[in-house]
């Protein structure tokens, strides 16, 4: 019997010895220690701000969350939530590895969530830029951009938020709730438009707005406001805005608008309606005929009609429809007048006719396409609006008494 | 070794879904995208379906010779000589396949996964010592088990991606579907695909570990499942990020993980998706070893624990040479896989192979029969 035992004791030997020394290799691959950066140790930035120094240098802003503040229930005081700091350097990581030397934390911007440029910077151009915020592994592309108005960019870094606890994340939400789209889309939308040899991309713009009239417990306040969007052309290099009305006419004429309330005066009266409208689209037909291009731009939405300062009794069509008639024909002028305005000043064609064409001619397009500015600043715009009013709030006439 | 080591048909499925998945997801979407722009997603599906072309057809020559190994097969269609040279040709390219898909692998996990201080070759060292084991120990009955399980796991990890970027995909991004010389950017555009879907040879190898040989089929079907995830993949990348940008981006799907932000909540998954990912890159690598042990020691008939040491050691070795990312995920799979491998290995022959079998003998073959004898009988 004992004799039987040994080969299977020896092998039995061997398989402890192999799984021993196996789990202790195993083992010492766990902890993972070369790259372990304790989340304690890492600065979060949340926002990031560029601007181009008078000696051409570059100027970086990063705005760090304090982690402590974060955590606390209740309001805390806004302006305590967060810091920021600012290096130069000729890249943009060359001013972050100076700037490291001043943040005992290793600086993390996987959680950055906005990037500010001057507006001076802005029209010196960002084409030398862009690359590190996409060609870094760290960096996220679902971050928002925007020009600063007449700023340098670190100043958007400066204003705290009363509600949100992180101030960047309160410019990324507001651009979405006025019908901007998704948070976080604005970067791709920009690198998409300006790899393209025919559509000039553009950025939101905001604007640092303090209001007298307000009231914020403490402190006088400032905002960040979305006030339009700068307009870039192919070299990347802003050439001028466009206001926020023009923007929202831009977005519906695009279908990237969500909702909208318009407000427009009814003619040969001193009245004003107000209707929010919804459920935008938009078709660009576009028609090359000789060397000349046509577009004819068909828009429509639905709209509720929500105020209405004149005695009219919306249980009845016709008001219904002359309101319809005077939004329709605001909004077509507008977006006319917007286009011929960017047709004759900026020459740079941000409304994508040029996507447009391309669908239609698609054969044509390569020969279009290299004498697509000169085409798009002659070409010829239609544009046909038309807003269905669904719903007229929960009154017919006013409930209180007008006079006219 | 035929035999011994048996798959169902449901495991050989999976296995073909893990084994293309994964770097293909990674590496094909960037030239596609270059060459077909928006229309890549047809450049795709066409490369997809000229692999399951071959993948079948492979699979017919496997069917003629039920009882053969893949070696044996190559010795019958094309005679005893080139029929070795084949074989070693094929061992080697599959050593050097699985080196470099273990590089690519892990070209592209570290830096997404910020491995900075990590060194490379531990990295790689853990691979091929795994692969080692699997391929030693449970050959490829582990390597399917396995991938039956992770399967499943990553269809539904790219299903999520694809389904949470719903919101900012553009369809009309894919537009038009005209353009000029398409026929062109088409068929060089499917290349890509073709070079990393096509498994015609190692169909071949698996065929004889069948356990119903009548569910050959399933190997061509799982070629066609991961060549529809790809082209959602290709779909949801080009709405996402336009038709220029994907091919400037080394990892244009990974981005769009990246991407992900539902309501301001989900967010930064992209963590989870390279895990999964990666697992299902290491099928490749382990099948890759797998197949070139299994060529290895059936041609010169050594002891398959040895032989999978020694291929392991290789890959191990070719996996640490290439300098940078360009050599290992640009020029290798250019040059050496789309110019040499995919026309002759993975096309060429088994087209001349099928060829040669129907001349040899002749045009019915007798499992075909006996299939379709059972199918009428139910």
């Amino acid at each position: 019997m004992r004799v039987g035992r040994n080969p299977d004791r020896t092998r039995t030997w061997k398989a402890r010895i192999l799984t021993t020394a196996s789990t202790v290799l195993c083992l010492s691959f766990v902890p993972g220690c070369w790259d372990m950066r304790e989340l304690n140790n890492r600065a979060l930035v949340i926002s990031s701000a560029i601007d181009m120094t008078d000696d051409g240098r570059i100027c970086l802003t990063d705005q760090f969350a304090i982690p402590s503040a974060l955590g606390q229930q209740g309001a805390g005081d806004p302006k305590k939530r967060f810091y920021t700091l600012s290096e130069t350097g000729d890249t943009v990581q060359e001013a972050a590895q100076v700037l490291q030397t001043r943040q005992p934390r290793y600086i993390f911007i996987g959680h950055r969530r906005n990037i500010f440029f001057g507006e001076p910077t802005a029209r010196q151009g960002l084409a030398h830029l862009l690359d590190e915020f996409t060609r870094n592994p760290e960096s996220r592309l679902r971050t928002d951009v925007a020009v600063v108005d007449g700023r340098p960019g670190s100043d958007a870094l400066k204003v705290p938020s009363i509600v949100e606890k992180l101030p960047s994340i309160a410019a990324l939400k507001s651009r979405s709730v006025v019908g901007g789209g998704q948070p976080g889309s604005a970067f791709v939308d920009f690198l998409i438009a300006s790899d393209n040899e025919t559509s000039c991309p553009t950025m939101p713009l905001v604007k640092i707005v303090e209001q007298p009239e307000d009231y914020v417990a403490g402190s006088p306040s400032a905002q960040i406001a979305f006030v339009g969007r700068a307009v870039f052309n192919t070299q990347l290099k802003m050439v001028g805005k466009i206001d926020y009305e023009e923007t929202v006419y831009r977005f519906w004429e695009m279908g990237r608008l969500t909702h909208q309330t318009f407000s427009v005066r009814l003619p040969g009266k001193e009245h004003s309606v107000s209707v929010y409208v919804n459920h935008m689209k938009s078709k660009i037909l576009p028609v090359i005929r000789g060397h000349h291009l046509y577009v004819t731009v068909k828009m429509d939405g639905d709209g509720s009609l929500n105020e209405s300062d004149a005695s009219m009794d919306y249980m009845k069509p016709e008001p219904v429809k002359t309101v319809e008639d005077a939004l329709d024909k605001k909004v077509a002028d507008s977006v006319q007048h917007l286009i011929s305005r960017v047709q004759q000043e900026y020459h740079t064609d941000i409304f994508n006719f040029d996507g447009a064409t391309h669908n239609r001619y698609p054969f044509l397009w390569p020969s279009l396409e290299k004498e697509w500015k000169d085409l798009f600043t002659d070409a010829t715009i239609t544009v046909q609006a038309h807003v269905h009013i669904r719903t007229v709030g929960q009154t017919g006439l006013p409930l209180h008494h007008v006079t006219v | 070794m035929n035999g011994t080591t048996k798959i169902s048909g449901i495991q050989m499925f999976f296995l073909m879904v893990t084994f293309n998945v994964a770097l293909p997801i990674m590496e094909i979407i960037t030239p596609t995208v270059k060459q077909a722009k928006q229309d890549a997603w047809m450049a795709a599906a066409i490369g997809t379906f000229v692999s399951m072309l071959f993948t079948y057809i492979a699979l017919h020559i496997s069917q003629k010779y039920p009882e053969e190994s893949f070696v044996g097969c190559l010795r019958l269609v094309f005679g005893k000589f080139f029929g070795s040279i084949l074989a070693i040709l094929y061992a080697v390219q599959w050593m050097v396949v699985a080196g470099f898909a273990a590089r690519q692998t892990t070209d592209f996990l570290m830096p997404a996964l910020q491995l900075y201080e990590t060194p490379r070759g531990v990295v790689l060292m853990c691979i091929f010592l795994l692969v080692a084991y699997a391929a030693m120990l449970g050959g490829v009955e582990s390597i399917a088990r396995c991938s039956e399980f992770l399967g499943m796991l990553v269809i539904a990890t790219i299903a999520l991606v694809v389904f949470f970027t719903i919101n900012v995909q553009h369809l009309d991004y894919l537009l038009p579907i005209i353009q000029p010389h398409l026929a062109r950017n088409l068929a060089v555009g499917s290349i890509p695909s073709m070079s990393f879907l096509t498994s015609s040879a190692p169909a071949m190898v698996l065929y004889p570990h069948l356990s119903d040989k009548n569910s050959y089929r399933t190997a061509v079907w799982g070629v066609g499942a991961s060549g529809t995830i790809l082209v959602m993949c290709t779909v949801a990348t080009v709405a996402t990020f336009g038709a220029n940008l994907p091919a400037k981006i080394w990892n244009p799907f990974f981005m769009l993980a990246r991407y992900i932000s539902i309501a301001d909540f989900i967010q930064n998954i992209d963590a989870i998706v390279i895990v999964i990912w990666f697992l299902s890159a290491f099928i490749r690598v382990a099948l890759y070893a797998w197949l070139a042990v299994e060529t290895t020691s059936d041609f010169l008939g050594t002891d398959i624990k040895w032989t999978a040491a020694f291929v392991c050691a290789v890959g191990f070795v070719i996996s640490v040479i290439p300098a940078s990312i360009v050599q290992s995920t640009i020029l290798y799979p250019g040059w050496i896989i789309r110019r040499i491998v995919l026309p002759v290995l993975l096309l060429g022959v088994p087209a001349l192979g099928i060829i040669i079998a129907y001349l040899k003998k002749g045009r019915l073959p007798t499992q075909k029969k006996k299939g379709r004898a059972r199918l009428a009988s139910r």
